[in-house]
């Protein structure tokens, strides 16, 4: 490989320059048309064609780089010095690849600065295409091997192309917009740069105000979001912990419902339980219409409102509190109960002074994940917040609003960042440098000690009503997509899910002539291109970040969790603006969203791969490498074979959360590629709750089946029980 | 790693490529889905043109604009508030063109060309009214607002919802309505007194008329053809507009600059102003007035001849400056005020 | 010469595990690396493995420089202290991956498979999981895993600490019988002195990331270097004493009134620290002989084999190992040790 690979990469990087269009295509690279006008049409030709015929000099040291790299190859000489070469060659190659592409754009020089130092352009040029893709991936490739060639990354080409593919393309589509759109903080109107600005836009009285406390009034979004944030953290965590004990710790018999109960919200497409809500505690909905009926209260409002978001998100969110604290509810030694007994502590004083305070990781990190997950939250507080507005409503309306004001939504954005990563850093705090590995590779014999009688009686009474009232908001769903007119018609029908998804036989065979079929389908495509991309990105970046030590990982792992802290909408307006104009240009393609989708979901890929990752031994990977095993080879036959329920979560996440994103994509969609959740929210907007309903539903089905299909294609981890060698002290 | 790599490769051949730009119009499309569709539809059959639509709100298309304003990927802009047309002409975000077609409008609509130097035309207008929850108004025995002043009435404590104009479009043309009806400073006296009797200002120019269909509020301020949308639907909907006068939006379309199908697009404004084009509104079950002046009118249509409509200023309270300032007027006046 | 290592230096950021370091593996033997934890004993021997690559210095296989080289493309092998048997495979998949990875045909790599296992004794184990062995049978899976591969060197980290003690003798003699009958070149590591005695030919004792010193097991047991090699090799007990010189080859030791003659080219006269190994002392009841230094019996164990006590004496607190057991004496006793020249060391100062 390691005389071979450099080769094969400058000769196909060489090729492509001369063979394939240089820049994009209107009508695409399939129609061929473009065979033909390699050299003379200047919309078609190649990179050298470009530079001979079409006057582009300035891609000529982009090439020339990557001729220097051939060169390299050819001549003989020491790995290391080949490698070295390498590396200065295409290390060159790719940085004046990326200034040319910053630096010349649609209008010639690009910034005022570039025209005053060098005076008008004759060229001008348009997006990245085929071509220019791939002298890039080879410019790319000809570094890892280079580095590998030097010994970096433990000399493995493999590792090294792994991780510059990573980082490449975390800057590229996570770091790159994200920069653009917060530069927008600093910037005026006009596009001024005034750091003062922020100070300006941060400290507006409608963020922080207290007047809900002093004096009346609404209190500052910041502190609504905050508020709400808490609230909603603290009550996920403790149904989660509610639930999470009575699966492992009571003889509850409905154990497999729970499981069911915890997947439901998570194949959910937003907007789904606060209509839910709406149907059920609206002033219209059944509750407030019994009431009035039977003792004649009069109707209220207060589902509108900080209640009513905080009830659809402790919905919404304590299934994945559950998730997150079953493990560690499980991993809680018994031994280390059964100690405690056996020092005179009774059941009660060994639950409260030994198995929670184990459990405090769990219960921190549970509470971070509610956090996070309401402050970025959308979908409820627009359906239900009334007039309480969160910092991501704020950010939507600053944008779309009577606003338009993109440096506000960026000084918001930067705020909600700040939250998230200050809410990590508590979470570190608080779980410290104490250690509560409780899972060791000795036998654990004992048996879980059983709940004491009050927690167990508070637990139940806390988690059952909720789990019904869960499964009535979903029947309450359900029916609403079989009614006419909730509220008003209750006549059963199917018309919503004709009009939305009939099919028609005539002579010339199905016409699939329901109004859904379109952005259906097209959903159904994305995601499942999507989901393996995601779930393959994710899983390299968590074993590179596990295995892997090599300088500059600890901000890598920042930057894959960077797009998990900023809210959608943020996203899909920075995509716009990074993604609208060369050198990438690909607004209104189908793989700006598949994008989107993979960098925006890729972070729980990470996070799932990384603690499946670190509970295999890593002696197994170097067990292979010594048995020469090369890197792919061990992550083919050892890794992955050992991370299979790693792999179900990140494809099923992946597949899911494409299919039930709403705010990043809303800016991203077009007419060719509608998706299913920006259709639905315009039946919502428009009121058609039925077909909003009906539509979900159908969703709801698809997702369950894919999830089935992906278990059943992926399978269980051969072998349940690892032989788990306790962990020696390393000399 | 060779195969993530040409996974890549592959996936940037496969996905990159733009539609094509023979014989193609790119429309952002503000009005309901319906007729958005069927404009498409009945477009391409008419012209042979390849109409591809893209259904956003009015607020997101000009983000989107805004967004896009180094390389246009919209051509025409249909629809939607006529205030965020005026302000993307303002901001030269759209083109000039005066349309063969212009003499046969109404004149507002020809006046909001006017405004715009040309960059934006109206198609249809709507009135500013209430909209009224009957079934409530009969349980709470309560008549039926009749004017502005009606709303300060102590029985409409907490039922009123209107949007907030920070994000709202209709918002705005209301509170521009009552400026320019009672004087600044008598209008946000007005705001702050209506203040007792709103329960939300919703995010949502439209979410009020859905809140008083559903029964959640008994009256809304909104644009009247969208209560007979509702009531078409069956719920007890009723629409007023006030005894002082009203305010009205223009709803417009623009072509967007830069645009890269100058022709279709150019093509496609000229069809939309025709009464052929103009009548699909009805068809898609949609009641504001249609701008030329040939156009048939259904009859559950609010007419404007029933209606006191004001000289509304879309040039003076149109401008970016003036709506700022009317907002943070409102925000610091009244937005902020405690609940009652 | 299988293993060469050139002035190699391990840093991870400004710590350095290994600080330098040189020596040479011959063919056909087994080398130890002996130290405490945190030696820089396994970071060495993964340096070999490949599994860490040297900050500095060159490291040679076979003649090769492989300074750069992965784990892959070396020609080792190891066993791994947790046996790092894949979890997924059975046992015979186990054996056969390294044999498949490096290109051998499924037939021939299930041949050879079978072959090692037979070597170590688990022919017909071929379709167990691993997690149905005992520790001793994963162990041999893991040692028939590494062997079938023929690599120039075979490396063992700690592979006998997850044994119990019985377990952990008849391992260790399988290893070094097996490693003699093939004439494998081995590289084992272990932190247990009486393991690296058994099994080696050559140990190299390590601490804090250097080489302390190296030799056969009887050159470090009978002439350590340092007061640490003293320690570790064995029990001794540290005390201070002064040396005078006899002729070129002996050397008379005092400690406090006692006086040995012990065989000795190094030590120069003076004070110097004196390594008393347990079973040089003898124990008599006082008075004893002439010359025997006097003391009083502070802690007496019964250990079946032997006595042990712990004995207050002018030199300081003396530990002394004694065979007889049908009288015992007890605490309180005033006795007198008579001490044997071979169990007496001088070791020089460190700082000499």
């Amino acid at each position: 490989m390691s005389s071979r690979a450099p080769l094969l990469w400058s000769v196909a990087g060489l090729l492509a320059a001369v063979a394939l269009p240089w820049y994009a295509l209107q009508e695409g690279l399939d129609s061929g048309a473009w065979l033909t006008g390699l050299w003379s049409s200047e919309d078609y030709a190649s990179g050298l064609a470009q530079i001979i015929q079409h006057g582009r000099w300035w891609l000529a040291p982009v090439l020339a780089a990557l001729a220097a790299c051939l060169a390299i190859c050819l001549v003989p000489t020491s790995r290391e010095r080949c490698g070295a070469w390498l590396m200065i060659a295409s290390a060159a190659g790719l940085a004046l690849f990326v200034a040319q592409g910053l630096a010349i754009g649609l209008r010639g020089w690009s910034a005022d600065w570039l025209v005053a130092a060098f005076g008008e352009l004759a060229g001008r040029q348009i997006g990245t295409g085929a071509g220019a893709a791939l002298v890039m991936i080879a410019l790319l490739a000809l570094l890892s091997i280079g580095l590998a060639l030097r010994g970096a990354f433990g000399g493995d080409a493999f590792v090294a192309g792994a991780i510059t593919t990573v980082a490449a393309s975390i800057l590229l589509f996570t770091a790159w917009p994200i920069l653009r759109i917060l530069v927008q903080a600093f910037q005026d109107g006009d596009g001024v740069f005034r750091p003062a600005l922020l100070l300006e836009r941060l400290a507006a009285e409608k963020i922080w105000s207290v007047r809900c406390l002093v004096g009346g009034g609404r209190c500052g979004v910041a502190w609504n979001t905050l508020i709400l944030a808490v609230c909603c953290a603290a009550g996920t965590t403790a149904l989660g912990l509610a639930f999470a004990l009575i699966a492992t710790r009571t003889g509850f018999h409905f154990k497999r419902t729970l499981r069911v109960l915890t997947v439901l919200p998570i194949v959910t497409p937003p907007f789904v339980i606060g209509l839910a809500l709406i149907l059920v505690f609206g002033r219209a909905g059944l509750v407030n219409q019994f009431l009035d009926w039977s003792m004649g209260v009069a109707s209220t409002r207060w589902i509108y409102g900080f209640q009513g978001v905080l009830l659809a998100q402790l919905f919404a969110f304590t299934p994945v509190a559950f998730l997150v604290l079953i493990g560690v509810v499980e991993g809680v030694s018994p031994t280390l109960e059964e100690a405690s007994q056996t020092l005179r502590a009774d059941r009660w004083a060994t639950f409260t002074t030994v198995s929670l305070p184990l459990m405090r990781p769990g219960l921190a990190n549970a509470f971070l994940v509610g956090f996070i997950e309401s402050i970025a939250d959308f979908g409820n507080p627009i359906v239900l917040g009334g007039d309480y507005g969160v910092l991501s409503t704020e950010i939507y309306f600053a944008v779309v609003g009577a606003q338009l004001d993109y440096g506000r939504a960026a000084a918001l954005g930067l705020l909600l960042l700040a939250f998230a990563l200050g809410a990590f850093f508590v979470q570190r705090r608080v779980v410290g440098q104490g250690s509560y590995a409780t899972i060791s590779g000795k036998g654990d014999s004992g048996l879980p000690t059983p709940l004491p009688d009050a927690a167990r009686r508070a637990a139940l009474w806390v988690a059952v009503p909720w789990a019904v009232f869960t499964f009535l908001l979903y029947g309450f769903a359900f029916v609403g997509g079989l009614v006419k007119v909730w509220g008003r018609d209750y006549t059963p029908t199917l018309d919503h899910y004709t009009k939305a998804f009939a099919i028609e036989r005539t002579a010339d065979g199905l016409i699939w002539s329901g109004a859904a079929w379109n952005s259906f389908w097209t959903t159904v495509k994305l995601a499942a291109i999507a989901a393996p991309l995601t779930a393959a990105l994710g899983l390299i970046a968590a074993w590179i970040l596990v295995r892997q030590r090599f300088v500059g990982r600890a901000t890598l792992e920042f930057a894959t969790m960077l797009s998990f802290a900023v809210p959608g909408t943020v996203i899909g307006v920075a995509y716009v603006f990074a993604f609208n104009v060369p050198p990438i240009e690909i607004t209104g393609t189908a793989m700006i969203i598949v994008l989107c989708f993979v960098f925006r979901n890729m972070p729980v890929g990470v996070r799932a791969g990384m603690a499946a990752m670190s509970q295999i031994d890593r002696s197994l990977d170097e067990a292979s490498a010594t048995l020469r095993g090369r890197a792919p080879q061990t992550l083919v036959y050892v890794v992955l074979p050992l991370l299979r329920p790693a792999i179900v979560g990140a494809l099923v996440y992946g597949f899911v959360r494409a299919v039930t994103t709403v705010s990043a994509v809303v800016f991203l969609v077009t007419a060719e590629y509608e998706l299913a959740t920006t259709y639905i929210i315009l039946r919502v907007i428009n009121g058609d709750y039925g077909i909003a309903i009906a539509y979900s539903c159908a969703l709801i089905v698809l997702m369950l089946a894919v999830i089935l299909l992906i278990q059943f294609v992926v399978g269980e981890r051969r072998l349940g029980r690892r032989i788990a060698p306790p962990l020696g002290g390393r000399a | 790693m060779k195969t993530v790599w040409l996974g890549a490769a592959i996936g940037a051949f496969a996905f990159a490529s733009p539609a094509s730009a023979q014989g193609v119009v790119n429309v952002y499309c503000s009005v309901q889905v319906e007729w958005c569709t069927l404009i498409a539809n009945e477009f391409q059959k008419a012209s042979g043109v390849k109409v591809s639509i893209s259904q956003k709100g009015s607020g997101e298309t000009i983000a989107q604009l805004k967004a896009e304003a180094q390389n246009p990927k919209g051509d025409v802009w249909f629809g939607g508030t006529g205030d965020p047309h005026l302000q993307a002409a303002e901001e030269n975000l759209t083109e000039v063109y005066k349309s063969p077609k212009l003499s046969e409008l109404h004149p507002w609509a020809i006046k909001q060309n006017t405004d715009s130097a040309g960059k934006t035309v109206g198609i249809y207008a709507g009135a500013l009214g209430f909209g009224l929850n009957t079934e409530l108004l009969a349980k709470k025995n309560v008549k039926a607002p009749a004017c502005w002043v009606d709303l300060l009435k102590p029985e409409f404590k907490g039922e009123i919802q209107m949007a907030n104009p920070n994000s709202s479009g209709t918002a705005y043309v209301a509170i521009a309505t009552l400026v320019q009806l009672m004087g600044e400073e008598k209008a946000f006296d007005f705001l702050k007194k209506m203040h007792a009797n709103i329960n939300a200002y919703t995010r949502s120019g439209t979410a009020p008329m859905k809140a008083v269909a559903r029964g959640e509020t008994m009256v809304s301020i909104s644009f009247v053809h969208d209560g007979v949308t509702e009531a078409l639907a069956g719920f007890p909907v009723k629409t007023a507009t006030p005894c002082e006068g009203t305010g009205y939006e223009i709803g417009s379309m623009s072509i967007v600059k830069g645009a890269r199908n100058l022709a279709n697009a150019k093509k496609f404004y000229d069809w939309a102003l025709t009464p052929e084009a103009q009548k699909l509104e009805a068809q898609a079950k949609q009641f504001q007035v249609p701008s030329n002046k040939a156009t048939p009118v259904p009859p559950e249509a609010p007419k404007f001849a029933d209606m006191k409509l004001i000289d509304y200023d879309q040039a003076k309270y149109g401008k970016s400056s003036e709506r700022k300032r009317l907002i943070a007027r409102w925000d610091a006046e009244v937005g902020g005020l405690p609940k009652p | 010469m299988s293993v060469e290592f050139q002035n190699v230096v391990k840093r991870y950021g400004t710590a350095a595990a290994v600080a330098g370091i040189s020596f040479t593996v011959e063919s056909g033997t087994l080398v130890t690396l002996l130290g405490p934890s945190g030696c820089g004993k396994t970071t060495t021997l993964r340096m070999i493995a490949g599994l860490e690559l040297a900050s500095e210095g060159r490291i040679l296989i076979a003649g090769r420089d492989v300074t750069s080289l992965g784990a892959t493309q070396r020609d080792v092998s190891m066993v791994f202290q947790s046996y790092a048997l894949f979890p997924h495979m059975s046992v015979l998949e186990n054996v056969c991956y390294g044999l498949r990875r490096s290109g051998l045909a499924r037939d021939e790599a299930t041949k050879g498979a079978r072959e090692g296992l037979a070597t170590v004794g688990l022919a017909g184990y071929d379709e167990r999981q691993p997690s149905e062995l005992s520790g001793g049978q994963q162990q041999r899976v893991a040692v028939a895993r590494a062997l079938v591969l023929k690599p120039s060197v075979m490396l063992f980290d700690e592979p006998l600490s997850n044994l119990d003690a019985r377990l952990r003798r008849q391992m260790r003699e399988e290893i070094r019988e097996l490693q003699q009958r093939l004439g494998l070149t081995v590289v084992y590591v272990t932190h247990d002195q009486q393991e690296a005695m058994a099994v080696s030919d050559r140990i190299i004792v390590m601490n804090a990331g250097r080489i302390e010193q190296q030799g056969s097991p009887r050159d470090l047991y009978e002439r350590p270097a340092t007061p640490f090699l003293a320690r570790f090799m064995g029990e001794s007990n540290p005390a201070r004493g002064s040396v005078r010189r006899l002729d070129r080859e002996q050397i008379v030791v005092r400690l406090s009134d006692s006086e040995v003659v012990v065989a000795d080219s190094a030590a120069v006269d003076g004070e110097a620290t004196v390594a008393v190994r347990p079973e040089a002392i003898t124990v008599e009841v006082a008075p004893g002989p002439a010359g025997a230094l006097p003391g009083t019996i502070a802690k007496a164990s019964y250990l079946g084999t032997h006595m042990e006590y712990s004995i207050d004496t002018a030199a300081g607190a003396l530990f002394a190992t004694c065979p007889r057991v049908e009288r015992p004496l007890k605490a309180g006793d005033e006795v007198a040790l008579v001490l044997a020249s071979r169990g007496v060391i001088v070791v020089q100062d460190q700082a000499t």
